[in-house]
């Protein structure tokens, strides 16, 4: 089982890198149309060819076909092989009669040998056969030959293979080179492949093979797989500008569209990526590079996956033809809701050419109806000391009357989505709650979230969501929007008008959401200064300054008791001048204390110490000298 | 017991009476002063706060200092201590004791605020 499972994974895989995701549309043709049209103004001989050509790929009428044919003429002296393969073609598209001369004939011959390049033989051989001249095939296979050896490069092999395409008998020694130029090409995203140089180059050498293998009338190297990604590149280039560029994009999707070998094939959707009850079709087209019908096929859906979980819901049915496209009912296989990606198979039973037919995905959603059940309002008490008081309605009615909660309530809102197809019970990707304040038209949103058994319950609890409403109480509308990508109703259900109190914000203003009061200037910012510590009660510190004061008063006691005896003070100068001086450096230092800074204290403090150290000094002098004379006598 | 401590006391009392010359009661009587100021700073300090902090160290520096100052002054002057101090005159103590005072108190000022 397993190992079946895998092979069809890797088979999924396989396929997937096959199929076209679009192709060339009429949008993208008209647009074409119109840069060829601008390019027939051009006096350049290879626009004008390119612009001709081009037109007759895409079928379309040439006006003033004479004055065209006369504006290629006045060109016709031109000497160089480039512009005369240009008109050549040209003229060939639009059935102008034109004539070369026999000398340009001769020249344009001469001018088909090795070493003058492939590009040269290129537009050489090109202008004689679409002249009407005929071809020395063996000639110039030689000469083609010889030159592919100096220059292999991939435009000249793309050149060689056009011209090689021109000739009769055996060119199997250029047509073994396609091998060569295919595995050269570069791989885009694993779903591309293009050669280096670009549109033109891969175009010329892809057409070139297609032809070439035409003429031998034998496959050529390029696998269905590589053709298919050659084609999702032209396809991928179709928003090319130039003149030139939507020319060579023609060219080769007129021959991927059209050739005996590989007929790549794209299918894509026709109608709306979606079907529901009342639409359960949907329908492909299957056509190839051009946008064109292939004819008879059947085309088969291999699988349809549901993309959530991998969900096969149907297998191998055929879709029905109708006017040209391919329908299927898918809804007939009873697919739940979602997106489904769907593989298709076209085939043809007489065509074997298709490539790209097995495996095309396109993506389809599967949309529902979905029904709003047993919806229940109501309130209950924040703290649930009593049980909710809930009332059903059923959808679209409103409520009667209006609901009102205050801050110590709940509001609950009760409901169940049913999918009416399945009649199981579903989850949507938006389930949201508006409440529209009434005055302020301010609206606040909330998700309502399922619970596991998918039942919906949405429960506002007004007193810790009161900051989300701004404490804006009053008159409320109430409104539930069902929303999703799979499904077909999405629904605005108003279902009640609610009288909602909030309670006051405890702490502060609310902060008001208007942007202009951030913008308001803020309260200037004034330099603090640190507060004084407290000071203590009057009364304690004057205590203690005179606590601090009694000890003198003691001493003043105390040396009274002992009778100092102040009468051997002698009132002479240096007595008088020590004192004086001495109580001066006392005042200087409370005044010190009380305004002066250090340095007119030290000034001040030289002034006087000088007079009390002389004095001092005399005076002591004078005591020890007293003292002396005291012991003396004794 | 408390009768011979009081005793103690009365005699030890009696001989500084008798005995310390009155030069050395006055700086005894000074030291004391200072002593009960300090305390009383202390006390502040420790029932009311430290708020004034500055103003606490400095007024309680100030009695520190003086009552280390007094009692150097007390020693020098000290007649028994006079082999320690041959060379120092109580004139000359009293100097120093002056100028070292005046160099604490610049200080305290200026700690005082």
């Amino acid at each position: 089982m397993r190992f079946t499972a895998l092979t069809f994974n890797i088979l999924l895989l396989c396929a997937s890198a096959l199929g076209i995701t679009s192709f060339l549309n009429s949008n993208d043709q008209s647009r074409f149309k119109d840069i060829l049209l601008s390019g027939l103004n051009s006096d350049d001989a290879g626009s004008l060819d390119y612009a001709i050509r081009g037109l007759t790929f895409l079928e379309y009428d040439i006006p003033n076909k004479n004055n065209l044919c006369q504006k290629l003429k006045t060109k016709l002296e031109s000497q160089t092989t480039e512009t005369l393969f240009h008109l050549g073609k040209a003229s060939a598209s639009l059935n102008c009669a034109l004539q070369l001369s026999n000398t340009q004939k001769e020249k344009l011959e001469t001018t088909i040998t090795a070493s003058n390049g492939v590009s040269e033989i290129f537009f050489a051989t090109g202008a004689l056969s679409s002249f009407g001249a005929t071809l020395d095939a063996p000639k110039v296979l030689k000469a083609l030959n010889a030159a592919l050896k100096k220059d292999d490069s991939i435009s000249s092999l793309g050149q060689a293979f056009q011209v090689a395409s021109l000739l009769d008998g055996d060119v199997s020694s250029v047509f073994g080179r396609i091998e060569d130029v295919v595995v050269q090409a570069d791989q885009i995203d694993g779903k591309m492949l293009q050669f280096e140089g670009g549109l033109s180059v891969t175009a010329l050498v892809i057409s070139g093979a297609y032809k070439l293998a035409n003429t031998v009338g034998q496959a050529s190297f390029i696998s269905k797989e590589q053709a298919n990604k050659f084609a999702e590149y032209f396809v991928s280039r179709k928003s090319v500008q130039t003149v030139k560029g939507v020319y060579y994009l023609l060219e080769v999707t007129s021959v991927l569209a059209d050739n005996a070998f590989h007929i790549p094939v794209a299918i894509t959707l026709a109608s709306k990526a979606a079907v529901s009850k009342s639409e359960p079709k949907f329908q492909v087209k299957v056509t190839n590079i051009l946008g064109k019908s292939l004819g008879s096929v059947t085309v088969i859906a291999d699988s349809a996956t549901r993309t959530l979980d991998d969900a096969v819901v149907l297998s191998q049915k055929q879709l029905t033809p109708k006017d040209g496209l391919f329908e299927l009912d898918l809804m007939s296989s009873n697919p739940g809701k979602g997106v489904y990606r769907v593989a298709l198979s076209a085939s043809s039973s007489d065509d074997t050419r298709l490539v790209g037919n097995v495996g095309a995905i396109v993506e389809v959603k599967v949309l529902t109806k979905i029904a709003i059940e047993e919806t229940e309002i109501g309130t209950a008490d924040s703290d649930q000391s009593t049980a909710a008081k809930l009332r059903k309605i059923s959808y679209p009615k409103k409520l009667d009357g209006s609901l009102e909660a205050d801050s110590h309530q709940k509001l609950i809102l009760k409901f169940l989505l049913r999918d009416t197809l399945t009649k199981e019970l579903v989850t949507v990707h938006q389930a949201f709650v508006r409440l529209t304040h009434r005055e302020s038209q301010q609206e606040i949103f909330f998700v309502a979230e399922p619970d596991v058994n998918d039942a919906y319950k949405f429960d506002l609890d007004l007193a810790t969501k009161a900051k989300d409403f701004l404490y804006l109480s009053g008159h409320y509308s109430m409104d539930l929007i069902i929303g999703d990508a799979v499904i077909e109703n999405p629904t605005v259900w108003q279902i009640a008008e609610l009288q909602l109190s909030f309670a006051t914000p405890s702490a502060g203003q609310p902060k008001s959401s208007k942007a202009s009061e951030m913008y308001q200037m803020k309260p200037e910012i004034k330099h603090m200064f640190r507060e004084p510590e407290k000071r203590p009660p009057g009364i304690v510190s004057n205590t203690f300054t005179l606590l601090a004061i009694l000890p003198f008063v003691i001493f003043i006691v105390l040396v009274s008791r002992l009778g100092v005896n102040f009468s051997s003070f002698s009132f002479s100068l240096s007595a008088l001048g020590f004192h004086l001086s001495i109580g001066g450096i006392f005042v200087l230092f409370v005044s010190f204390w009380l305004y002066l800074n250090m340095f007119q204290t030290l000034k001040l403090l030289v002034v006087i110490a000088i007079p009390a150290f002389v004095s001092g000094n005399y005076m002591l002098t004078q005591i020890a000298a007293k003292r002396r004379g005291a012991t003396k006598q004794n | 017991m408390t009768a011979s401590v009081t005793s103690v006391i009365a005699k030890f009392y009696e001989e500084y009476a008798k005995t310390t010359p009155s030069k050395l009661k006055l700086i005894d009587a000074y030291l004391f002063y200072i002593l009960l100021t300090g305390i009383v700073q202390f006390l502040y300090c420790c029932l009311v706060g430290t708020f004034p902090f500055n103003s606490f160290l400095s007024g309680f520096i100030s009695c520190v200092g003086s009552f280390v100052l007094a009692a150097c002054l007390r020693l020098q002057v000290n007649p028994e201590n006079k082999g320690q101090f041959e060379k120092i005159s109580p004139e000359r103590a009293f100097a120093d004791f002056i100028f070292a005072h005046m160099v604490l108190h610049l200080t305290v000022m200026n700690f005082i605020g």
